[in-house]
């Protein structure tokens, strides 16, 4: 569905050229959904608005739903729908209105156009808000009004740029649900960006994370957690003074890694966290130690940018 | 998509959109229908002045209103297309097949469509003022606002087009507006002008438009002047058209 090779994007800045995207590779099969995550500014809307035909890439190459962003845009936009950053549809208009018009753009006639935006509107629950002007609609209305815009044609690959920023968390999960919905009764492919983990997390059963214009990490969410090493385990003590004590027994556990001392307890990595469990009580107990807790993670997709860049995610919200 | 069909597509949009909000509209017609109230007397008690006829003011004031009319309907909406850049919905049309010099002729034609009916307005509107009607001068005149309205309309979209932001925007039209309207000749007549300022109204589109309209509405149809407002305005069309093409191929959000 999609095939880039060393997508690069450069800009030029006053006296300086920066490099957005450095030749990024991409492969995405039909039927994927796939997210791009990041920090802002890592350069996922850009490779976006290239593969869209929104940006002629500075290099490189992409064919998209078949057809190459360069050579034939056009045959490209009929193909895809794009859900941009912005409000897709403008204060004045109504929702059926712009509906039906964005029908109209992509050549349907005025009757599949009518029926199309009506289908539409009672899928993504706007039907009651038809004939209100957009600019009186909610965040996630309006949202969901961008996505039937970018739906109206039955696209079979559809990118949505940080589809859920800026609604609140109901809106969200109710977005999420849709765009789910999207890829399984209807099998178009998806591609999205965010930079939000547990929305890639929670939607992509691939994720591309993207930091400074290069793929750091590809795969699905289980396979991109499998490679920091292991799950972390915090034991807190009853008594904080036998901390170190629990460090000595921490150290008895097989496959125990990155043993971290605590005010309270001790904290560390083991493969399999189900399986050291038990091991790890009878141990604790067999030294006399109480606990007052103990606490097993998996890891998250931040741990996998943590580990990939040495930075979190959450830091750049 | 063919030219064509999605021009009107695009056109369906706009007046959709500009229908129902239409305060902007009556604003363009109340202002002339204001000077033809408030200064027209004023021109009248001239008497006798270089360019000015000695009776019948009102067939004298009424075309160069029209032509203000048709400024004012016209030459801001790059600003609108501005906004929709800002907002977003401009870069959801960029991604659907819809030709993009569609994108501007629409709007285009939009103007065009609301200048016409106004004019028709207008005219209507000073008849008791004492305007005559010549009937084919004023089917001359009405065609030839509409091709100025899509001159200015093309002229405004590139403006807005290639300066992105609002305020370099209205700072453009700030700077070109009073000239315009003044050596446009329209409220007081260019004869009066020191040599130049008689030199600027010549390179203004809309002083040449403002004689072919006031030959017009005397059911003068045989002046010069009518064919040299009609080669003005559409070679400003034909450029305007030129660059925003350009531009609209070029165009990166």
């Amino acid at each position: 569905m999609i095939h880039a090779q060393n997508l690069t994007r450069r800009f030029q800045l006053k006296n300086e050229t920066v490099e957005a995207v450095r030749g990024i590779d991409i492969d995405i099969a039909p039927g994927e959904i796939v997210a791009f995550l990041g920090p802002n500014g890592a350069g996922k809307s850009t490779t976006l608005r290239m593969l869209t035909t929104l940006l002629p890439p500075s290099d490189g190459t992409a064919t998209v739903a078949g057809f190459d962003v360069r050579r034939d845009p056009v045959e490209v936009r009929r193909r895809i729908g794009h859900i941009g950053q912005g409000n897709g549809s403008f204060d004045g208009l109504r929702v059926s209105e712009e509906l039906y018009t964005q029908g109209r753009f992509y050549g349907l006639d005025r009757g599949t156009a009518r029926a199309r935006a009506a289908e539409l509107l009672d899928q993504l629950d706007l039907s009651e808000q038809a004939e209100r002007d957009v600019a009186r609609l909610s965040g996630g209305q309006r949202r969901r009004l961008d996505i039937a815009m970018g739906l109206i044609h039955r696209p079979g690959l559809v990118f949505l740029d940080e589809p859920s920023s800026g609604l609140d968390p109901q809106s969200r999960a109710n977005l999420l649900d849709h765009i789910r919905r999207l890829h399984r009764d209807e099998d178009v492919t998806i591609v999205l960006t965010t930079h939000y983990l547990d929305e890639a997390d929670a939607v992509a059963e691939r994720v591309i994370v993207i930091d400074h214009g290069t793929i750091i990490a590809d795969g699905t969410p289980d396979q991109l957690k499998s490679k920091v090493s292991g799950d972390l385990i915090t034991v807190t003590l009853q008594d904080p003074g036998q901390a170190s004590a629990a460090v000595d027994v921490a150290h008895r556990i097989p496959t125990a890694h990155e043993i971290q001392p605590q005010s309270d307890g001790v904290a560390f990595r083991v493969e399999h966290g189900d399986i050291a469990m038990p091991e790890l009580v009878r141990a604790l107990d067999r030294a006399g130690l109480a606990m007052s807790g103990v606490q097993v993670q998996r890891p998250t997709l931040d741990d996998v940018f943590l580990n990939l860049t040495g930075r979190s995610l959450r830091e750049e919200d | 998509m063919t030219l064509l069909n999605s021009t009107s597509s695009v056109l369906d949009r706009e007046l959709r959109a500009k229908l129902r909000t239409p305060w902007p509209y009556i604003e363009a017609l109340a202002d002339p229908l204001l000077l033809l109230i408030l200064f027209a007397p004023l021109v009248a008690g001239l008497g006798d002045v270089p360019g000015l006829p000695s009776t019948d003011t009102v067939q004298w004031f009424v075309p160069g209103m029209l032509v203000l009319m048709t400024f004012t309907t016209s030459a801001f909406i790059g600003s609108g297309l501005q906004e929709e850049r800002q907002a977003g919905s401009f870069e959801r049309m960029l991604v659907t097949p819809v030709n993009r010099a569609a994108l501007l002729l629409g709007r285009v034609l939009r103007v065009v469509t609301i200048v016409a009916v106004q004019a028709v307005v207008v005219i209507a509107a000073t008849v008791p003022f004492g305007l005559k009607l010549h009937p084919d001068g004023i089917l001359v005149a009405i065609v030839q606002l509409a091709v100025l309205a899509a001159a200015l309309g093309i002229a405004s979209l590139v403006t807005g087009l290639v300066l992105k932001n609002a305020y370099a925007f209205w700072g453009v039209i700030a700077i070109f507006y009073t000239p315009i309207i003044v050596t446009s000749g329209a409220l007081l007549p260019m004869d009066l002008a020191p040599d130049w300022l008689f030199a600027i109204s010549r390179i203004n589109p809309l002083a040449h438009v403002v004689e072919a309209q006031r030959h017009l509405f005397i059911g003068d149809l045989a002046d010069p002047s009518i064919v040299l407002g009609f080669v003005v305005a559409l070679a400003v069309a034909a450029i305007g058209l030129a660059i925003g093409t350009r531009a609209m191929n070029r165009i990166r959000l």
